[in-house]
């Protein structure tokens, strides 16, 4: 079907609105001057210069740590919520458990990061690496529930069921079928996770420590200082991998609707 | 109501007084029946009769509220799915889409621990029986609605299993395929000699295919025999009116003497014999009734005036619909016999006949 012109101005509008600051953020990573908003030849200096830069590598290592770590126990934790909630029909207080599930999902992560940090600090624990890593599994594992929850959801029970009528244990008709059927959904939740945790500045600002920047966290002190071409750089690459991420998020989604 | 099963073989299952409820639904109702070595049965009747509910406990998913299920005299009415010896083939096949058509039909080898070699020699053999061994590597998503079956079935019939479940087998065929699919069914079972329990809502197929057949409604079974007791001597109007075609009659009873009783249909007296029963209907298969034209009486028939509602063309036969004083009924003409017999036509007024013994007695 032919598109007329006014969904094309609207869609033109629409992704230069969403995609255009982006675009400039990443353009200008490449300029070779040091005047951020003027263009002087192209150069790929800032980013030798972000190997150069310990304090953001530090960061960048921090927040990989977090997010792998994060993202793995948001990913156990998450897919047995998702199993309790869609094998257990009638249990006392599924109700209750599913809506808990789910409100992280809506709450502002400034109300997360701050009941957390109470939480930290009622605990007496010091704050760090290991702060950061529980705050964003409480968040990100409400995200793993919800995309295993809704695989679980269209997956006929008759599989599992022809499992266990043909010879296999509850634990084995699950590992064997129930597993590999839902296994694209976890790594989905799972790369969610990790991408979630990846971009959070607000809750990793309440609940880290000295010694304990992340990535965002670093980027945006840097910036009160005045906007380098250098953080445009570690922005593009903090982008570019976010976006590789969630393609395969994408792909991996599409690929077990068919199943 | 005869839960006996056919004489000279041992019984395999027998389900005892079994009933099964699903929160105020009453699934299954007081069921008894027993399944022979090497039978075929069918639980017929239409959904929500509590067949499926039925079956899924005979495997294991689901536990009866009441009563006992025995399987080869072991009782498993407690006993997991996978430690029954019986396989099922699921209505949606569900085969594994993760693995390929050999390893679905390995799974359950594998299961079980059988070494490698063994394992893929029973494979190839069930795949062979199936005829699908040329498609042992296939992925499973790439096969056609009866191959899916073929593998279904495969799957199910290669760990030997004392009894065979089939869940409404060919329903998610095409209709040539599945007249083709009923006779390889029947074939397998036999040379197998496994006992098939073939759960269906279409009577035609628990015909063609069971030795006997349990008839399901509303959680009950109304009637278990085999196809040609069902057909012939229905115990009741439903039974009378599922199996085939009849025309259910409340008849006028004048009296009872000896086993026989006096009744009148339209004011036209005759004589059938009853035994013991004293209240029921009468039911005429349409392929039993003659149909007349007028003044032509049959000596020892019933005969009744009648006119013509409807004429239905159906290939092998033409239905009639026919009114007579206070009754209608579907009568069936062959139409092999058409060049020389009588085709009225609408409108027209005929007459019909029976003979009393074709008049089967309906106590329920």
């Amino acid at each position: 079907m032919r598109m007329s012109r006014f969904n094309i101005v609207s869609l033109v509008f629409g992704i230069a609105f969403l995609y255009l600051p982006i675009l400039i953020v990443m353009i200008y990573s490449f300029n070779a001057s040091k005047l951020v908003t003027v263009w002087g030849g192209f150069s790929t200096q800032w980013y030798r210069g972000l190997l150069a830069n310990k304090p953001l590598m530090d960061a960048t290592f921090v927040s990989l740590r977090v997010a792998l770590a994060s993202a793995l126990g948001a990913t156990i934790i998450g897919t047995m919520a998702a199993l309790a909630l869609r094998r257990h029909r009638r249990f006392v207080g599924r109700g209750l458990f599913a809506f808990m599930l789910f409100v992280p999902l809506v709450l502002p992560e400034i109300m997360t990061g701050l009941s957390l940090l109470l939480l930290f600090v009622a605990l007496d624990w010091d704050r760090g690496f290991w702060t950061i890593t529980l705050a964003h599994m409480a968040f990100t594992t409400s995200f793993v529930a919800l995309i295993v929850d809704a695989r679980l959801a269209d997956l006929d029970p008759s599989y599992e069921e022809a499992a266990r009528d043909l010879g296999a244990s509850p634990l084995s008709a699950f590992m064997r079928v129930t597993l590999p059927m839902i296994l694209p959904a976890i790594a989905a939740g799972c790369l969610l996770a990790f991408t979630l945790s990846l971009d959070d500045l607000v809750i990793a600002s309440f609940t880290s420590g000295p010694g304990a920047t992340t990535l965002p966290m670093r980027l945006y002190g840097q910036m009160r200082l005045g906007v380098t071409p250098e953080i445009n750089a570690a922005s593009t690459v903090l982008i570019v991998s976010v976006t590789l991420i969630v393609i395969v998020i994408a792909w991996l989604t599409r690929r077990h609707r068919q199943a | 109501m005869g839960t006996q099963g056919v004489t000279g073989r041992p019984p395999l299952v027998s389900i005892e007084h079994v009933s099964q409820s699903f929160g105020s639904v009453r699934a299954v109702e007081d069921v008894s029946l027993t399944i022979c070595e090497g039978e075929f049965f069918a639980l017929l009747g239409p959904s929500g009769s509590g067949k499926t509910s039925l079956m899924r406990m005979i495997a294991g998913f689901g536990e009866p509220d009441r009563g006992r299920i025995l399987l080869a005299g072991e009782d498993v009415t407690r006993v997991p799915p996978h430690k029954r010896p019986v396989n099922m083939m699921f209505q949606n096949y569900a085969l594994f889409p993760h693995l390929n058509v050999f390893e679905n039909v390995a799974f359950g080898l594998r299961e079980e621990g059988v070494p490698k070699p063994e394992r893929s020699a029973r494979v190839d053999e069930a795949l062979r029986l199936v005829q699908m061994q040329s498609y042992a590597a296939r992925r499973t998503q790439a096969l056609s609605g009866g191959q899916k079956q073929r593998v279904a079935l495969a799957r199910a019939i290669v760990k030997r299993p004392k009894l065979l479940l089939l869940d409404e087998p060919l329903a998610a065929l095409d209709r040539r395929l599945r007249e083709e699919t009923q006779e390889e069914l029947k074939h397998l079972q036999k040379s197998l000699g496994i006992a098939f329990l073939v759960v269906t809502h279409d009577q035609d197929e628990a015909m063609m295919m069971a030795d006997r057949i349990a008839v399901m409604s509303a959680g009950r079974v109304l009637q278990i025999g085999t196809p040609a007791d069902l057909y012939e001597r229905p115990v009741s109007r439903a039974v009378a009116r599922f199996i085939g075609d009849a025309n259910v009659i409340e008849p006028e009873i004048r009296a009872h003497l000896d086993g026989r009783a006096l009744v009148a249909v339209d004011g036209t007296p005759f004589e059938i014999a009853t035994g013991s029963v004293r209240d029921f209907a009468i039911g005429v298969r349409p392929e039993k009734i003659r149909v007349l034209e007028p003044y032509v009486s049959v000596p020892g028939s019933v005969t009744l005036d009648a006119s013509v509602e409807q004429r239905l063309y159906r290939g092998d036969v033409t239905e009639l619909r026919v009114r007579t004083a206070h009754h209608v009924w579907r009568a069936a003409i062959l139409n092999a016999s058409r060049r020389t017999g009588f085709m009225p036509e609408p409108g027209e007024r005929i007459r019909i006949a029976f003979a009393p013994d074709d008049a089967m007695v309906l106590p329920e």
